[in-house]
């Protein structure tokens, strides 16, 4: 198998581009494996950034998050607490809230694939410029203000419990978006009011033209405004 | 749709409380066992409001201005409450909050051990006010001058996610009706939207606590009667973040509690995503 792939990504608008909090990683396990994750840092807990980070990372590194899990929220506060100096007050107490982020990872394998989510980063499936699955949320419906996320203060178990999971077989030419919530949110709104145009549409953006089609979006509050990142896998069955 | 404005660093909303002050404050709160009074109830909630405010706006580099605050007193004197470095002020960034605490006490906290037990943890507890009830209950006088404060903050920020104004009382009004000053107070408005007034009411009467009704039927008596209708109804994004934190909600609630959980309501104003397992 053959995989093109590519990212865009987007800070929400009126912050700086470090004040970004999405993540993504794509890697080639030689030919037979790839594995691509999104994380998306919550706005209200800190150093989110570095957790979405640490998940994606570590999920296209080895898809079993178990046995690095203790490892990863260690590396987590280590990073966070990087300074020998007391902490105010308040960067005590949110750091012993811990990171949260939204996770969605994608494992391909010749002619299957898997995927395990928790919040509302989103997965779509896309066969002929047909959705063919969306995966967690099904509709624009389901995105909330407050959706449980991964925590860097919580157990394996409890993770696990809430990680959702799909797999299904892929043909040559599929094509995989993998989305962080508002443009995931404007792809199941679009797809809802049938955009035929839609897939294509997406796959066409470019670096030179991402930014001004989400400022438009936002312009139009179409897009809610946050971070925006937008991975586009596409599958070829034979090497050329 | 009102009330959907940003509430970012470059258009900050502001927040007003109000604090009742008067001698009906030495009375005991509710029916909880050690008793406490009704001021140190109200002070130990807005200590508490406002360490939730600025850790909910705390980031990796430092505490992020998405809110300007304000604490008037109310009792002998009418003014601003604020102690230590920031006496005399009226509205102040979030971050300066954060900032200049009066002092930090250290407390003993029991959090889960993860295995079932408890353990005890010592945190940082910053204070802000101390308990004061002394003299009248001057409630127009203080609707006045938030007024004021309101007025010249909407000069500044027109466009901002309207200011919202937080009243904790026992109710009892000594200088008349507030029903006009409120009145007044609410209909200042930024192009998002009229300003909100929630009131907290803290009653000696052992009684269920009340969040966000829809009527003031089943409440205990008249000034819980007076300050609900004096009450904001929440806006209808706010309804919807109610809900999901699992309050009924119907189109007349409205931003009043009895005897509640005061700091529940910081959850009501969105500055990005909030995990549900983030407590």
């Amino acid at each position: 198998m053959r995989i093109e792939h590519s990212a865009l990504f987007l800070p929400k608008r009126g912050n700086t581009a470090a004040e970004y909090e999405d993540a993504f990683s794509y890697q080639l396990h030689g030919a037979a494996l790839a594995r691509c994750a999104i994380a998306d840092g919550a706005t209200e807990s800190s150093f989110a950034k570095m957790w979405a980070e640490l998940l994606v990372n570590a999920y296209s590194q080895d898809a079993n998050l178990a046995p690095q899990w203790a490892d990863l929220q260690a590396r987590w506060f280590a990073s966070a607490r990087n300074s020998a100096q007391p902490l105010p007050w308040y960067a005590e107490a949110k750091l012993a809230h811990g990171g949260f982020a939204a996770f969605l990872g994608l494992e391909i394998t010749p002619k299957k694939w898997q995927a395990c989510a928790l919040g509302d980063c989103c997965l779509f499936h896309v066969r002929n410029a047909e959705l063919q699955q969306a995966f967690p949320l099904q509709t624009s419906q389901e995105f909330k203000q407050s959706p449980f996320l991964v925590s860097s203060q919580d157990t394996w178990k409890n993770v696990a419990k809430h990680l959702a999971w799909l797999e299904n077989t892929w043909e040559d030419g599929d094509e995989f978006f993998l989305l962080s919530d508002a443009l995931a949110c404007w792809c199941l709104q679009q797809h809802e009011q049938n955009n035929p145009n839609l897939w294509q549409q997406l796959r066409e953006l470019s670096p030179e033209t991402f930014p001004e089609f989400i400022a438009q979006l936002r312009e139009q509050q179409q897009l809610r405004n946050d971070d925006v990142t937008l991975v586009h896998l596409r599958i070829h069955a034979v090497t050329s | 749709m009102p009330y959907t404005a940003e509430i970012s660093r470059a258009n900050p909303t502001c927040l007003l409380f109000l604090i009742d002050q008067s001698g009906s404050m030495q009375d005991p709160f509710g029916s909880g066992e050690p008793v406490k009074k009704k001021a140190e109830a109200v002070a130990d909630a807005i200590n508490r409001l406002l360490q939730n405010f600025v850790i909910k706006c705390a980031k990796d580099e430092g505490v992020r201005d998405y809110f300007h605050v304000g604490v008037l007193g109310y009792g002998v004197e009418v003014g601003t409450a604020f102690g230590g470095a920031l006496r005399g002020r009226e509205l102040v960034p979030i971050s300066d909050i954060a900032n200049y605490p009066a002092r930090i006490e250290e407390r003993v906290k029991k959090v889960d051990d993860g295995a079932g037990g408890l353990i005890s943890q010592n945190i940082k507890f910053p204070v802000w006010f101390d308990p004061i009830a002394n003299g009248g209950t001057p409630m127009c006088q203080v609707l006045q001058q938030a007024q004021r404060i309101i007025s010249e903050w909407l000069k500044a920020h027109p466009n901002c996610f309207p200011p919202l104004v937080v009243n904790m009382t026992d109710g009892e009004s000594t200088d008349g009706d507030p029903n006009e000053a409120a009145l007044a107070l609410k209909n200042l408005k930024s192009s998002d939207g009229e300003t909100l007034l929630f009131n907290l009411h803290l009653s000696a009467q052992a009684c269920t606590p009340i969040e966000f009704p829809d009527t003031e039927l089943g409440l205990p008596d008249q000034y819980a009667k007076q300050l609900f209708q004096i009450s904001s109804a929440l806006p209808e994004a706010t309804r919807k973040i109610a809900q999901q934190e699992g309050y009924r909600v119907s189109a007349n609630t409205r931003g009043f509690t009895f005897n509640a959980d005061m700091v529940a309501m910081i959850k009501f104003l969105e500055i990005g995503t909030r995990p549900s397992n983030l407590r």
